[in-house]
């Protein structure tokens, strides 16, 4: 693998927000340099877009300058994106689901946790691990041969 | 992303173009809330110009319904979906909440 086939994104959060669309086209370029289908390239910002804002949202808890970064690379046909961040820990993969077998009328938080639940129908696996200080979440999401439309 | 609000017969089109995320969600929340005020009761969201769409602009539409229904025991529906946004509805729920039709014309001939 050439040092080219790995894209690296960084997401600046301040005040418990996080800026993504101005990062997003980062994500689109890897996208596009992979021949990735839109469909594809959609979950793939979801993805990461959902673990990020997250991150922001609950995971730092004041008003400096945080760093997230996410790197993005190809296993043959296995997509893995890695995300590490500074902030207070958090395993998203034993974070509660929504109450999706209850009316929405019902539910004591009509839309709590859908995001995490996205990222988790999304992809194949995460693993998270608390390393050197950094939540690290590494997740793959295996891509059908039919979803590479047009490698650059 | 741009939004952009309509009156068709009884119901308010709401169109929205581009990425409706966390950072763009106010201005659409801003139009529901006043056709709420405006007591409609009939709202449906052309999106056949969306591009992208995460948890957070999920929320809005929800929030629409929930306001319409207890307010003015109104209908939402959606119209123009692509099909890799439909799939995020349907993974999540959503696509048993909203009436959703393939496009504008559809919608507004059942609303």
């Amino acid at each position: 693998m050439s040092p080219d086939d790995k894209q690296n994104v960084r997401f600046l959060v301040k005040e418990q927000k996080c800026d993504f669309g101005s990062s997003a086209g980062q994500l689109e370029e890897f996208a596009r340099r992979h021949g990735l289908s839109d469909r594809l390239a959609y979950q793939m910002t979801l993805v990461v877009d959902e673990v990020v804002t997250n991150t922001a949202k609950y995971g730092y808890g004041d008003c400096s300058q945080h760093c997230i970064n996410v790197d993005l690379h190809l296993e043959g046909n296995v997509l893995v994106i890695l995300i590490k961040d500074k902030a207070r820990p958090f395993d998203l993969t034993t974070a509660p689901v929504p109450e999706l077998d209850i009316p929405v009328e019902q539910r004591r938080k009509p839309v709590g946790g859908m995001g995490i639940h996205l990222v988790r129908n999304l992809v194949d696996s995460i693993e998270y691990r608390r390393e050197n200080g950094m939540n690290v979440l590494e997740i793959h999401k295996t891509i059908d041969p039919d979803e590479f439309v047009d490698r650059q | 992303m741009s939004v952009s609000n309509s009156q068709e017969g009884g119901v308010v089109v709401i169109t929205v173009k581009g990425r409706l995320d966390s950072s763009e969600t106010q201005g659409l929340e801003e139009q529901v809330l006043a056709a709420l005020e405006r007591g409609e009761s009939k709202l449906l969201f052309d999106f056949h110009e969306l591009e992208y769409i995460n948890s957070s602009g999920l929320r809005i539409l929800v929030m629409a319904y929930q306001r319409l229904k207890k307010k003015n025991d109104g209908t939402v529906a959606i119209s123009g979906l692509r099909d890799y946004i439909l799939e995020i509805f349907e993974i999540s729920g959503y696509d048993r909440l909203f009436d959703i039709y393939s496009d504008r014309q559809a919608a507004l001939g059942k609303l």
